[in-house]
């Protein structure tokens, strides 16, 4: 099993990755990073028209220690950066970052002086949502895209090149 | 008008316990409870009222929603978009890049107009889907449609290139959600022309003002009664 | 089978059990809010979404485990289990159920019948209080410190009055243990009710419950933790398992809680005018007692999610005052009205 497991996907392997992104995508607490007008937006995507707790979303955390989506809706300023970075780099491991609206993504129509031009240049951005605002099914369309994402991911498979070494260091 | 006398009203001791007041608002959960529990078990889609289940039951969407942009194609199949670049005028955001060409030699009749655009990019990331690229549009060729699922892993995908704009525009005509023409606005004829008298100075200049909006509204009409013509032709 | 193999089946039984209810407790409330709040909640994981609180806890599991850098790292590990395995303990002395007969043996379905009873349970959620203002102490943030000195205020200025609603029933049924008080709530009272506690002690139940919300740091009383206040509180800096042991604490403080309210209050296992070890055999019986109980202590369970979504969250200082000002001169009256009728009666 041991060697299955480094030198390709053996079975168990693949279904406690299976598992663990079930349970990761199935649950993803969002830390609602709302600045500006796409706050509202995703306020309403939380609320009871368009409810994101039935993907799990429930728990809406206000500390990043305990969330693993950060959705950043709304303007950020040049001022608001270095927050920005301060809270991405209090989340615990695994976290995704959903940039919603025209002015996350980049900046939209202020192009001015204080505006940061989007904040993929800033922290690691999984889903880009075009939109100013995106309506609240936008917002669901994203976070679908954010599950499926989580689905397909590999994060045993991902301590692979450091076994591969270990086994070589081994021989 | 007359203010309503403050009335100072002190709680009852029955008040201040709270304990009816929580009887009644347990009351009322519970009857949202029920109501909610019933209904989540009924078959369909749209069950509880207030709750839109998204991705299965989608809410509609008004006609005038300004949504992804799609560029149209006239009745006959012909491409409207002319490359004229006033959406990238307009655009507040800067967003839409347009150059124009002439068609090329065996394909003049992929196209409406003499000339076409022979790119055109839309970066919906800095989009704010105002839809002064629509209004602006001499042709009736960019068109805000009715998609908002615009999400997408990477920013290079959010660039909308002639392709994708004219692929959303085959999708949204074999989903039967294309956008109606704008309606035209009616106007009035314009007042008759008066001579500007000494005493009536600012009445001439304000009929002379009106008159000049009227005949800008007429002007508009005509254009939006062209582009009707035209997106019915 | 000697005693303490029984013992420890009974242990294991309830450990289990209680993890259970806690976890369906978790599904209960989000789902159950979702309803009252014109909502549907998770419906996605499981039919139902039953499958959610597994995978809430496999998330929890497999995210990482931070330490702040300045927070004391001794205590910061030592809140979460501090918080969660007493409340845990506190199970031990309620009665489940009344005698099982398995095998010619009469085996009473409560973990152990001591007869100190609800002291136990007191003391026990003393030291969860303990757990509570470490956890907010070491975390060396200011939130958390806010969260946990108010959390523990209000825990210790709560248990005066339930101390007090105790005392009443202690003086009514002269016994601290939970076997006895619910044994000597079958029957009926003046004929037509039931002979419970709450038909006994209105005044005694209502003061009860009020300080028992307030001991489960549920709305009305959340204030410790709610989000819009104080950034969840005292587990602002506790993410995967240390926040799972604290929310899990949570919900299983409310399990106890309630199953000692059902004790107390409501006649613990015994059905209202009927009983039932007429009627069933001695396994039956044990089995049909434990479901009765487990019912009534759903409906306790229930009513928390029901009040959380009615009654908006009081102001601290209102949150004192109704403590000190309001529910411990009502103990008084109580205890005092209760000993002279006891006194005249007997």
């Amino acid at each position: 099993m041991k060697f299955q497991a480094i030198q390709g996907e053996g079975w168990l392997l693949t279904k406690a990755e299976q598992l663990i992104n079930w349970g990761r995508s199935r649950s993803p607490w969002p830390f609602p990073y709302g600045t500006a007008c796409c706050g509202i937006e995703l306020m309403c995507a939380l609320a009871s028209s368009y409810d994101m707790a039935r993907f799990g979303a429930e728990r809406v955390a206000f500390t990043p220690r305990q969330c693993d989506v950060l959705i950043e809706a709304g303007t950020i300023t040049k001022k608001m950066v270095p927050v920005l970075k301060r809270i991405y780099a209090q989340m615990a491991e695994p976290k995704w970052v959903i940039a919603v609206g025209a002015c996350a993504c980049s900046g939209g129509v202020f192009r001015t002086y204080s505006t940061h031009q989007g904040i993929g240049s800033v922290i690691p951005v999984d889903i880009y949502v075009p939109g100013c605002p995106p309506r609240p099914e936008g917002i669901l369309y994203a976070l679908l895209k954010l599950i499926d994402k989580i689905e397909a991911d590999h994060p045993l498979y991902k301590q692979r090149p450091k076994l591969v070494e270990a086994l070589e260091a081994t021989k | 008008m007359p203010r309503r006398p403050i009335v100072k009203k002190e709680y009852t001791l029955g008040e201040r316990v709270y304990l009816v007041e929580i009887a009644k608002g347990l009351r009322l959960t519970w009857k949202h409870f029920t109501f909610n529990v019933r209904a989540s078990f009924r078959k369909g889609p749209h069950t509880v009222p207030t709750c839109w289940q998204y991705p299965e039951d989608r809410r509609e969407i008004a006609p005038i929603f300004r949504g992804a942009h799609m560029l149209q194609l006239n009745d006959k199949g012909q491409e409207l978009c002319v490359g004229c670049g006033m959406c990238a005028r307009a655009c507040p955001a800067k967003c839409i890049t347009v150059k124009r060409g002439k068609p090329a030699e065996g394909e003049e009749d992929k196209y409406a107009g003499k000339t076409m655009c022979a790119s055109f990019e839309v970066d919906m990331l800095r989009c704010i889907f105002c839809g002064n690229c629509e209004k602006a549009c001499p042709k009736g060729a960019l068109v805000l449609g009715q998609d908002y699922e615009l999400a997408e892993y990477e920013p290079e995908k959010c660039i909308y290139d002639k392709e994708r704009l004219l692929a959303n525009f085959q999708r949204a005509k074999a989903e039967g959600r294309l956008k109606p023409p704008p309606k035209p606005i009616p106007v009035d004829a314009p007042p008759p022309k008066k001579k500007a008298a000494a005493g009536k100075a600012a009445k001439a200049s304000a009929s002379e003002k009106a008159a000049k909006g009227k005949a800008a509204a007429p002007k508009e009409a005509k254009k939006k009664d062209d582009k009707a013509d035209k997106a019915k032709e | 089978m000697a005693d303490w193999q029984i013992d420890l089946i009974k242990v294991v039984f309830i450990w289990v059990w209680v993890l259970l209810i806690a976890v369906i407790m978790t599904w209960v409330e989000r789902r159950a809010s979702a309803m009252m709040q014109d909502r549907l909640g998770p419906n996605r994981a499981g039919p139902f979404g039953l499958l959610q609180p597994l995978a809430d806890g496999i998330k929890l599991f497999t995210k990482e485990d931070i330490i702040p850098e300045r927070a004391r790292k001794i205590l910061f590990i030592l809140g979460p289990p501090l918080f969660a395995f007493p409340v845990f303990s506190a199970f031990a002395v309620v009665p489940f159920g009344d005698k099982i007969v398995i095998g010619g043996k009469e085996i009473i379905l409560q973990v152990s019948d001591v007869s100190i009873g609800f002291l136990y349970v007191l003391a026990l959620s003393a030291i969860a209080v303990f757990g509570m203002v470490i956890g907010g102490w070491a975390s060396n943030s200011k939130y958390s410190i806010l969260g946990g000195l108010r959390a523990t205020a209000q825990l210790i200025s709560y248990e005066v009055p339930m101390g007090l609603a105790l005392l009443t029933i202690v003086l009514l049924y002269g016994t601290f243990s939970l076997r006895e008080i619910v044994l000597q709530q079958q029957g009926t009272f003046l004929g037509f009710l039931p002979n419970w506690g709450f038909f006994k002690q209105p005044l005694g139940f209502l003061i009860f419950l009020v300080a028992a919300y307030a001991e489960a740091n549920r709305v009305p009383f959340d204030l410790p933790e709610c989000e819009s206040e104080l950034v969840t509180g005292y587990h602002t800096e506790y993410g995967s398992m240390r926040l799972g042991l604290y929310l899990f604490g949570e919900y299983v403080n409310l399990v106890t809680l309630a199953a000692i309210t059902v004790s107390l209050y409501f006649g613990g296992w015994g059905l209202p005018y009927v009983d039932m070890s007429k009627y069933l055999g001695p396994v039956a019986y044990g089995i049909a007692s434990f479901l009765v109980f487990t019912l009534k202590q759903a409906f306790f369970l229930f009513l928390f999610v029901w009040v959380r979504w009615t009654v908006p969250r009081f102001r601290y200082d209102q949150l004192m005052g109704l403590g000190w000002k309001a529910l411990i001169p009502l103990g008084l009256i109580n205890l005092f009205v209760t000993a002279l009728l006891v006194q005249l009666t007997i």
